[in-house]
Formats: structure tokens, sequence, C-alpha cells
């Protein structure tokens, strides 16, 4: 596509398919357009210009009155009314596939989502963290009811021991050795007495099993 | 100029550039026009026909299109008249 500049048509016809026309005037002047590559205008003046068709795209307006005459006044006047009010596409063509090729990056928006990604991934780390420090997990949760797995449950793992809070086991054996090392009676009606272990033992050791029984 | 005749064309898409068709019906059909020799339809039948433009007359339509969007709707509405046959 040629680029023209700064230029000022004035007077003339101009032939304006294929062409790019920055900041150009034209001044009682004819546009031809003959339906070649698309012309652009870009900070263009134009003061008392007339538009012409010629080639095919005269052709192409010569096919719609022909149409319109013809019998087609219907899909005929369905396009020109569009063209009328609005400026979408009225070809009729199937959009062109996606290539990827033609769409280029859009890198400020990439920019962005990946500043909203990273700063979004900062805070949920920041939270993991502050949780982390001020509520670790083997932290009991206050409450009025404790968690069940920290209930106090007993076991009575030895029924021979008492479970009444208080007696501890020392008190318990120091009962038991006062009673191993003291004289007493088991059963005073059959005349039946306990003495010192040590004794019986020595008792047991001079005399034999048969004497000491 | 191809030439056919006393054919029926049914949900078909045609491309008429330069065809003269003559005793022909078109149901359901849709008429590309590319922007090149006129096409001609002699006795010819239309039900239910759409219009589709392709290269030439493609571009000149998207033209006509810009022109309105660019502050010349004076233009195209003059251009828009001769194609229904009023005076501009």
């Amino acid at each position: 596509m040629a680029t023209l500049q700064n230029e000022t048509f004035k007077n003339q016809n101009v032939v304006v398919d294929g062409h790019r026309f920055e900041r150009c005037t034209f001044t009682n002047c004819g546009l031809i357009y003959e339906g070649g590559e698309l012309p652009t205008f870009d900070r263009c003046k134009f003061k008392s210009v007339n538009i012409q068709l010629a080639g095919s795209a005269l052709r192409t307006t010569q096919y719609l009155s022909g149409m319109y005459q013809g019998g087609m006044a219907k899909p005929v006047e369905a396009v020109l009314t569009r063209l009328e009010t609005t400026g979408a596409d009225l070809t009729g063509q199937r959009p062109r596939p996606y290539n990827p090729v033609y769409t280029g990056t859009n890198w400020g928006r990439l920019a962005g989502y990946s500043g909203l990604l990273l700063f979004v991934t900062v805070l949920l780390l920041a939270a993991f963290f502050y949780g982390l420090q001020y509520a670790p997990f083997n932290q009991v949760l206050r409450g009025d009811t404790p968690r069940p797995l920290t209930v106090q449950r007993t076991y009575n793992i030895m029924p021979g021991l008492p479970v009444e809070l208080g007696e501890t086991y020392a008190e318990i054996t120091a009962a038991q050795k006062d009673m191993l090392n003291s004289y007493g009676w088991v059963d005073e009606a059959n005349g039946i007495a306990h003495i010192p272990i040590s004794q019986a033992m020595d008792l047991l050791l001079e005399q034999g099993l048969s004497q000491a029984q | 100029m191809a030439h056919i005749e006393d054919k029926t064309f049914r949900n078909e898409v045609l491309t008429v550039d330069g065809t003269q068709y003559t005793r022909c019906v078109f149901q359901g059909a849709t008429l590309v026009y590319a922007g090149g020799d006129l096409p001609t339809f002699v006795d010819c039948r239309f039900d239910n026909v759409a219009l589709q433009f392709d290269g030439a007359a493609a571009r000149t339509v998207s033209f006509l299109a810009g022109l309105r969007d660019g502050g010349f709707s004076v233009a195209v509405s003059k251009i828009v008249a001769v194609i229904r046959g009023r005076k501009p």
C-alpha cells in the first residue's frame, strides 16, 4: 500500500485504491474507487469532494440495481438498508478462520493479568504463613467443651489397685511392707499368726520345708 | 459468458459472475457476486434467495460502509438512491 503524506489535491480526480492518505487535503476533487485494495484516510481534510465508482466497484452497484429492478428487491433492500444505517459487515461472507498469526500480542493485558495473578499468590502465601504462625496445627482450639480426642478417660488396667485419688503407689507398698516385716494375727481364732518374712526364710532354711509347715 | 438454461438450483451457493441464466429456478440459493462481468437472468424465478459478495464486490460494499462512517453519508445515500432507481 502506497502512503501519501501531507499532500494537497485540488481540482483533480484521485484514484484511491490501495493508497494510504495521511494529513492530506482534498479540495474540489473526485475520489475514484475501482474495487481494488481499500484505501485509508488518516487525519485528512475534504472540501467539495465527490465519490465516483469505476471498474468492479461500478459493476457492483449496477449488479445491485439490476437485481433490485429484476425481482430481487427484498434481498437487495436488506443490503441497502444496512448500508445506510450501520457500518457493519455487509458482504455476507463467512468470517475468516481464526489465525493466531494475525492477532498479535497484547503485552499490556498480559502484564496486567500476570501482575494480578502474582498479587493473589502472594496474598494467599501470606495468609497461609500468618495462620501457621499464630494458629499452629497442634494447638487445641479453646472452647467450653473439650474436643473428643482430648477427653480424659480412665482405664482400670490393674483391678487390685484402688482408683480413689489420694492413694499413691508408695502408700500402698508401704502398708504391704509393714505387713511382711511384722508380727500379727492372720486368724486368731484358729491360732494362725504371721511373722517377719526374713525370720520365716531363716526357719525354712534351718528346719526344711516339712518342719516349717 | 457461460450459459445455463432450464436448471433448478436448490439450497446451493452459486458464483454468478459472467453467467447468463435462462429459465432457471433458484430456491433457497445463495448468489455470490465477486465484481466480475455482470450476470444476466432471463425468465428466471427466485424463491428465498440470499445475496453475498466476494472479492472486488465485497470491497466495494465495505468501501461504501466506510464512507458512511467517515462522514460521507450523503454521498452514500445518493449511490443507494441510484441503485433503487430513484433520483439522487
